[in-house]
């Protein structure tokens, strides 16, 4: 999967956090990104997967640009992506099992006992 | 304290005593400008749940569930309610009628008043207390803490995974709580007229049936529909858009019941207005 992001602004109310922000990953390319609390490292990742979308400029996701895709379109990238959110480690309404299984069900290459199974291994 | 203004070409310079004048009408601009934005928020949500209907899959699976929360788990309260409404009703009407009028018009008093606006209105703001605060607190929460967030990421529509259950249960559950309420009411109202008014069961049954229409209870059904819808649907958009950590959280548990209980009143007033004249 490839990324990039081209001139990316983005601001909430007066605090402008992005601005014209540029970055490329290959396919394949493993990359970290560090930065002092605030300096808009969530915002960019929420902007790769579509969370958010930017006041200015393109983020490509495998040649497409999510920024102007249809929701369903959005949701077919989403689902080839893995992301792991500072607070939101788990669904705190649900069991363990329930937070394994919610992931598999959505992949729906997966049949309901081959879900049971996996989440049970 | 000054601050310029562009105005007609050059600044005007403001003192600190028309900063502190003009300080009302800021904060006045700003609410209306708040309240605008949130019905704006509000409308696309409502317009996103509508949407979300298509996607059955995966709102189905939690009505029921939803139902119970919403529903079964608010009889309690909404009876208590109702029981100690009939109870009143009864004394006042006696006393109010006593002399003046056959004591059989408490059973009118009390059957009409509980189906047309008292079963429906005290049950609907009870539940704005317990099933919208408990609705804005839970998403609330799922908002500030990335919940939300995280099942958007993995390509639920949070609209149709949380907001469409919870709504179709407030539509389907509180007429049928609000049903049992006025039954209870009138039933409480019964009780003491026997016990305490010196009545037999056949003039308060009288009264009853005295002006009873079965529009009535349609009347009673239809406006607690739109209560359920109301107080789930503002729960679910104050909640949905929380921010500002565990204080966002109270502050949008608070607004929803405060609001859900205004449009319930305003409700109360538009039915009323329409379809009993």
């Amino acid at each position: 999967m490839s990324i990039e992001l081209v001139d990316i602004h983005k601001a909430f109310g007066e605090k402008k956090v992005l601005q014209g922000f540029s970055l490329t990953i290959a396919s394949g390319q493993t990359m970290s990104v560090i930065g002092a609390s605030g300096s808009g490292k969530s915002v960019t990742l929420k902007h790769i997967i579509g969370l958010l979308r930017p006041d200015a400029g393109e983020v490509w996701v495998d040649g497409e640009n999510i920024a102007r895709l249809d929701q369903a379109s959005v949701y077919r990238i989403r689902r080839k992506v893995g992301f792991v959110f500072q607070f939101a480690a788990l669904f705190d309404s649900m069991t363990i099992a329930e937070n394994v299984a919610m992931g598999l069900e959505r992949m729906e290459k997966y049949s309901d006992s081959e879900i049971r199974a996996r989440v049970e291994s | 304290m000054s601050g310029p203004l562009a105005g007609h070409g050059r600044d005007i310079v403001l003192d600190s005593s028309m900063h502190r004048s003009l300080a009302p009408v800021h904060a006045l601009g700003r609410g209306a400008l708040r309240s605008v934005a949130a019905v704006g928020r509000a409308g696309y949500l409502g317009m996103d749940a509508v949407r979300a209907l298509r996607k059955v899959k995966l709102w189905a699976p939690h009505v029921v569930s939803q139902m119970t929360k919403v529903g079964v788990e608010s009889v309690p309260i909404a009876l208590f309610i109702a029981t100690f409404t009939g109870v009143v009703l009864a004394l006042q009407a006696s006393y109010t009628f006593t002399g003046a009028m056959p004591l059989y018009f408490v059973g009118v008093l009390v059957g009409k008043t509980m189906i047309l606006e008292l079963g429906p209105v005290l049950t609907g703001l009870a539940l704005s207390g317990r099933v919208g605060a408990n609705i804005a607190a839970e998403i609330g929460t799922m908002r500030v803490t990335e919940q939300i967030d995280a099942l958007e990421a993995l390509a639920y529509d949070p609209v149709a995974y949380l907001v469409v259950p919870r709504v179709l249960a407030g539509a389907i559950m509180f007429p049928m709580v609000v049903i049992l309420a006025n039954g209870l009411g009138i039933l409480a109202g019964w009780g003491t007229s026997l016990a305490l008014l010196d009545m037999s069961s056949a003039e308060f049954l009288k009264g009853l049936r005295l002006f009873f229409e079965p529009w009535d209870v349609q009347f009673s059904t239809i406006k607690s529909i739109s209560f359920g819808i109301t107080v789930t649907a503002v729960g679910c958009s104050f909640g949905f858009h929380t921010s500002g950590g565990a204080a966002g959280v109270g502050k949008a548990t608070t607004q929803a019941v405060v609001i859900s209980s205004m449009i319930i009143l305003v409700l109360d007033a538009f039915w009323a207005a329409t379809l009993l004249q």
